[in-house]
């Protein structure tokens, strides 16, 4: 049973959450008539769609064996940032282009940290999470108040609404198009094979030349990038600055990679795995707005799936 | 020492270990061991590295569990399921890194960890009685005050023994304790080991140094890959395997240790020059002193040394891992070696020791692991093409006769040796003109050995230098040209492979006990 | 009525304050924030400094709560170390407000709560009139809804902070009456905690609207939330007004803060009302501190000061009044007409 037992736990772990995904579908299925409809799916698409987004690069920071917990004020700090340049006149295109630069630093800056200096990843982003924020604030507060919502020029929304052959909406295309190549990353590039590298065996990863601070630095960027961008889709979809948004989004975040089979510690883990982990929290919380239930069962039920689906997998791969 | 008690009574045998097995993914390290330890003797166990020691001391301190096999402890079943339930029941072992608190006193570190030991209850300063005892009959010198920082390697062990005996300790298991002790200090180590067999304490004895065997022992057990291939008491060895000196009793045991001598012939490599690859000047970190030597092209090198010779620590400084004071020359010129990347830009690469921890990615396929060190040869157009690592694998499990039905096999899934075949082939990828290979068949079945020299035969007769450190003796003498025999962190001298030169010599040699020739 | 003699309760202290003395006093006093993040409160805070230093000569020291209890307890313990001469607390944790009133009357130091009460009264309390606002809002947007859609009886959806019992009684059950009392045939279609964040509110109307597309007033229990439900509409085509006729529903907010009012004075956006009060609040608090010091109320016993809370919407109200209503109340400086034609332009 040695030889090739590994691969199909993968595949057995993989069967484990495409089952609780269609068992979350057939409940909410029989329960709300208006849950199997192609318009709540590009609901659910919608609400996972930035989620998605940033996951598929923080999968594969997972999967070296890091984290960020900068995600979610990093996408809060472009957002406002995006809206305070919108307000002083700066073109949209331009304002965009900046608040990526800007985001791309703050990952620089988290994986020069954790790959150069050697910080615990949770002590740097933690710190980056804290300064990110307290900077989205702080523009906030340079504009004369706690949002930025008045003097936005008008065509401030049209981007993030724009929907591409007038159905799908935008981000849900950025989504599709960064899973795609995040997908080609993992399996096709040096990146993605170093990656694995690295989460594997830190110290054969250096032994064997591989420029592990380089690859950090590069990841974390790439976290902050999508991180950054994504903030600046969202405050354009929803037409004003809110330096609070996506408070705890890094869990999100977490808790979608996690549930698609991405070792804490490294070393394996799939784009494919992390977006059906997407999915189960999505569609759960979808349908359970659909039947109205309340927030605090809400919470209980994200909790008990998270246990559950863990607990499932590693049952699994102990028997196998 | 006390060979009359012994023969008492059917009591004179404290532990017996039947057919004890362990077996780890990959390779046995114990293989159906079966030996007693006799009530109140010095017990040695001697073996080369991987023979099976550690994993023996192990699994009698409840440390690790067994595969198979029976002991019993003072004619009881014995099964300890932690390191504290086996001192529970007498059986307490002495690491070779100390487990003391350098910023506290003697007293402080005697009371250590043992608040528990009565009632739960032990204020904090006062010491058990017996415990002062137990010190001030090890050696009187040590006082209560001392700040252990202070004190000698061997100081600080004794304050472990004291802690040791001080629960009802019946056998104490001491792994390598004069490793890093100078020659005073070891007399007197030996001097507090009989001090604790007139305790009645059992004493086992693991060691490297034979001297220390016929010093102490009173009987020794000698493992060979994992199994026992002597056991014998000590005045046996000297007397009666018609050994008239201490020292051809030595050779009885070295090559019970080795087994059969040289089984491989040293063939030299077919294109040595005298052309000058590397040349090393005067390295000097906290532990080497002042190394110089040279590799030359086509030929093999070793590095021989007892444990903490320096043998490592040379390795590192040429792969850039570990700063240096002193000049290293390829071809020449001196290079800056600030980094792994350096060295290997420089031409430099390392076959590490720790195969597990520094060289292979075990949850990654062979097919993945070969091309580690250079993605540019499965690369094209900047993307990883699946035909071309196909290709590489299969080149590489050909040319190594890597054992495997699969090249997506996880590396994990193969055996030592299989694995260190992985691990060279991916650094002979590099194309480095220098080979550091540091114990490359250490843990590998005697096969595979033989088709790892055979490997790296290859290599310098293709004209690369290659640099050769190991501690198994018989490995150097078969496979490298020149030999260069560290002591204590210095070269001790050079020598050419060949004609006239034994084991025997080269183990005075680095043993310290011979001047230099 | 009621409304009526709030508004003389502020006339009155506002007419003490003004006519008779002018207190200039160097007293220190403490402000503890519920959340500074939110604009609302941070406006609070700001007009409470600037009052206390412009009336009184007060210095106001403000910690932020950060939406915590126990950060908020914390702010007071601090309060207290620092010997200030009287604390305002704005908290929604009954119980610790109790607490909180306790600890500092022990060290001499007077206490004054403000929206939410504590949980025995025993201290004066500010008290925006939110209930009655609530219950207006409904009224108004049942009405217009009902003037438009004449055969569609309303379906209404609230965006809460996860039923939190001071903001049932202050805002949604009086909302929901007051679109009741217009239309008996009404339905409360749902009640989801929209955790008073945009984001959060934007994904949850979306599924709102999945599960029940027949809702056609959505209640947002602070600004944040009306626009999170706005930007749900607007994603699925919705959210419009033809010049203030109700199309697709009508959305009302709540704390007035200017992105509202940007989106309550366009004409084509359903996102119509909102009602709250800034400076009343404020200043009552700070009046209600010095007037404790200076023995006019009693620290010791219940007493509450009530303001109004001014509802603002596209019907009722003019962009001059929303003007005024801004500056007075979130330090507005820019010119609303403007604002609302440079985000109305494409």
């Amino acid at each position: 049973m040695g030889a090739n037992s590994r691969p199909i736990q993968v595949d057995r772990q993989k069967i484990v959450l495409i089952s609780i995904l269609a068992a979350i579908i057939a409940v909410m299925s029989f329960l709300s008539p208006k849950f199997l409809q192609v318009s709540n799916f590009q609901n659910i698409l919608l609400q996972l769609a930035p989620l998605i987004i940033i996951a598929s690069a923080a999968n594969l920071l997972m999967i070296t064996g890091n984290f960020d917990l900068s995600i979610g004020s990093v996408l809060a700090f472009c957002a406002i940032m995006h809206a305070f340049l919108s307000k002083q006149g700066v073109p949209i295109g331009l304002s965009i282009v900046i608040c990526c630069v800007l985001a791309v630093l703050w990952g620089v800056s988290n994986g020069i940290m954790v790959g150069v200096l050697n910080v615990n990843p949770v002590i740097a982003t933690m710190g980056t999470m804290y300064a990110a924020r307290g900077f989205a604030f702080l523009i906030a507060r340079w504009d004369g108040g706690a949002n930025i919502s008045a003097g936005l020029p008008g065509n401030f929304s049209d981007f993030g609404r724009t929907n591409l052959f007038g159905v799908l909406p935008i981000i849900i295309v950025f989504m599709v198009i960064v899973v795609a190549l995040f997908i080609f990353i993992e399996r096709k590039t040096v990146l993605g094979r170093y990656s694995f590298a690295i989460g594997g065996n830190r110290r054969s990863s250096v032994l064997s030349g591989i420029n592990v601070p380089g690859m950090m630095i590069v990841l974390y960027s790439l976290v902050g990038l999508l991180a950054g961008f994504c903030g600046v889709v969202q405050v354009s979809r929803v037409g004003s600055g809110f330096p609070n948004i996506a408070e705890g989004m890094e869990f999100d975040v977490v808790v979608a990679i996690v549930l698609g089979g991405t070792s804490m510690l490294g070393g394996s883990g799939s784009t494919a795995g992390m977006i059906l982990g997407a999915f189960i929290v999505g569609t759960a919380a979808n349908g359970l707005n659909l039947l109205n239930v309340p927030y605090f069962y809400q919470t209980i039920t994200k909790g008990l799936l998270l246990i559950v689906s863990v607990f499932t997998d590693q049952a699994i791969r102990r028997r196998g | 020492m006390n060979g009359e008690a012994e023969m008492n009574s059917g009591d004179a045998i404290l532990m017996s270990i039947r057919g004890l097995s362990k077996r780890f993914p990959g390779t046995q390290a114990l293989d159906e061991v079966s030996f007693d330890i006799r009530r109140n003797s010095v017990h040695c166990i001697i073996g080369e590295n991987g023979s099976g020691k550690s994993t023996m001391i192990k699994i009698l301190t409840g440390a690790l569990e067994r595969s198979g096999g029976e002991l019993s402890f003072e004619g009881r079943i014995y099964d300890p399921k932690s390191i504290r339930e086996a001192m529970s029941e007498g059986v307490t072992a002495l690491y070779q890194e100390l487990n003391v608190v350098d910023d506290l006193t003697v007293g402080e570190n005697l009371t250590l960890g043992r608040e528990k030991s009565r009632l739960g209850m032990i204020r904090s300063g006062e010491i058990p009685p017996t415990l002062v005892e137990n010190l001030k009959s090890l050696d009187e010198t040590i006082k209560l005050s001392d700040r252990v920082g202070d004190l000698s390697v061997a100081q600080r062990q004794v304050i472990e023994i004291a802690r040791a005996i001080s629960t009802d300790c019946k056998m104490l298991i001491m792994d390598e304790p004069t490793a890093a002790l100078s020659e005073e200090e070891t007399g007197r180590m030996f001097k507090v080991i009989r001090k604790l067999s007139a305790k009645g304490i059992t004493i086992v004895y693991i060691s490297h140094k034979l001297s220390e065997v016929f010093e102490i022992g009173d009987r020794v057990t000698v493992l060979r890959d994992g199994r026992v291939v002597g056991d014998r008491t000590v005045d046996e060895i000297r007397n009666g395997s018609g050994c008239d000196s201490e020292s051809e009793a030595c050779h009885e045991l070295i090559r019970m240790m080795l087994g059969k001598v040289v089984q491989e012939e040293y063939v030299p490599s077919r294109n040595r020059t005298e052309e000058t690859l590397l040349e090393a000047r005067k390295i000097r970190t906290g532990k080497l002193k002042d190394v110089s030597f040279e590799l030359r092209r086509g030929e093999i090198l070793g590095f021989y040394g007892l444990v903490g010779a320096g043998k490592t620590e040379i390795a590192q400084v040429l792969y850039g891992i570990d700063p240096f004071q002193g000049e290293i020359l390829m071809d020449g010129r001196p290079v800056r070696l600030s980094g792994v990347s350096k060295a290997l830009g420089a031409g430099i690469t390392l076959i590490p020791e720790e195969r597990r921890a520094d060289g292979i990615f075990g949850e990654l396929s062979i097919r993945e692991n070969i091309p580690m060190m250079r993605m540019e040869k499965v690369l094209r157009n900047g993307i990883i093409n699946r035909t071309l690592e196909n290709q590489l694998a299969d080149r590489s499990i050909k040319s190594m006769s890597l054992a495997t039905n699969s090249r997506e096999k996880k590396v994990s899934q193969l055996s030592g040796g299989n694995q260190q075949k992985v691990v060279i082939s991916k650094c002979l990828n590099r194309e480095s003109t220098v080979l550091l290979m540091d114990e490359p068949t250490r843990g590998v079945d005697v096969g595979a050995k033989q088709e790892i020299h055979d490997i790296i035969r290859n290599l310098a007769n293709q004209g690369k230098g290659v640099i050769v450190f190991s501690s198994e003796l018989p490995e150097i003498l078969q496979l490298c040209d020149r030999i260069v025999l560290l002591y204590e962190g210095a070269v001790r001298t050079v020598l050419d492979n060949g004609r006239g030169l034994d084991g025997d010599r080269i183990m005075a040699l680095v043993a310290g006990r011979e001047a230099s020739a | 009525m009621k409304k009526l003699t709030s508004l003389l309760l502020i006339a009155c202290l506002a007419a003490a304050v003004l006519t008779g003395q002018t207190v200039k006093t160097n007293y220190t006093v403490g402000h503890v924030v519920y959340d500074l993040k939110h604009q609302y409160h941070q406006a609070v805070a700001k007009e409470i400094v600037d009052y206390g230093k412009k009336l009184y000569g007060a210095k106001v020291i403000v910690l932020d709560g950060k939406g915590d209890s126990g950060e908020i307890l914390k702010a007071v313990e601090n309060l207290i170390a620092q010997k200030v001469k009287a604390i305002s607390v704005h908290s929604p944790d009954q119980a610790m407000t109790l607490a909180a009133i306790k600890m500092a009357r022990a060290k001499g130091i007077p206490v004054v709560t403000t929206l939410v009460w504590p949980a025995e009264k025993i201290a004066p309390h500010v008290q925006p009139l939110e209930t009655p606002s609530s219950f207006l809002m409904g009224q108004r947007a049942a009405q217009q809804w009902l003037a438009a859609n004449p055969g569609k009886p309303c379906r209404v959806a609230i965006l809460d902070f996860g039923k939190f019992p001071p903001v049932e009684v202050l805002r949604t059950t009086p909302f929901w009456e007051g679109v009741k009392a217009v239309d008996p045939k009404a339905v409360l279609v749902t009640q989801l905690n929209g955790q008073g964040d945009t984001t959060k509110s934007m994904e949850i109307t979306l599924d709102i609207l999945q599960a029940n597309p027949e809702v056609n007033i959505i209640f947002g229990a602070n600004d944040e939330m009306a626009l999170g439900a706005l930007a749900a509409c607007e994603q699925i085509g919705r959210g419009k007004m033809a010049n203030g006729k109700p199309l697709t529903e009508v959305i009302a907010g709540l704390d007035g803060n200017v992105s509202a009012m940007i989106k309550i004075f366009d004409p084509n956006c359903s996102f119509k009302l909102t009602h709250g009060a800034v400076k009343d609040v404020a200043r009552a608090e700070m009046d209600t501190m010095i007037g404790m010091l200076t023995g006019k109320i009693d620290p010791n016993k219940w007493s509450e000061t009530q303001v109004l809370s001014k509802v603002t919407d596209y019907w009722n109200s003019t962009v001059e009044e929303a003007q005024v209503f801004l500056q007075d109340n979130f330090l507005y400086k820019g010119n609303l007409k403007d604002d609302i034609a440079k985000a109305a332009k494409k």
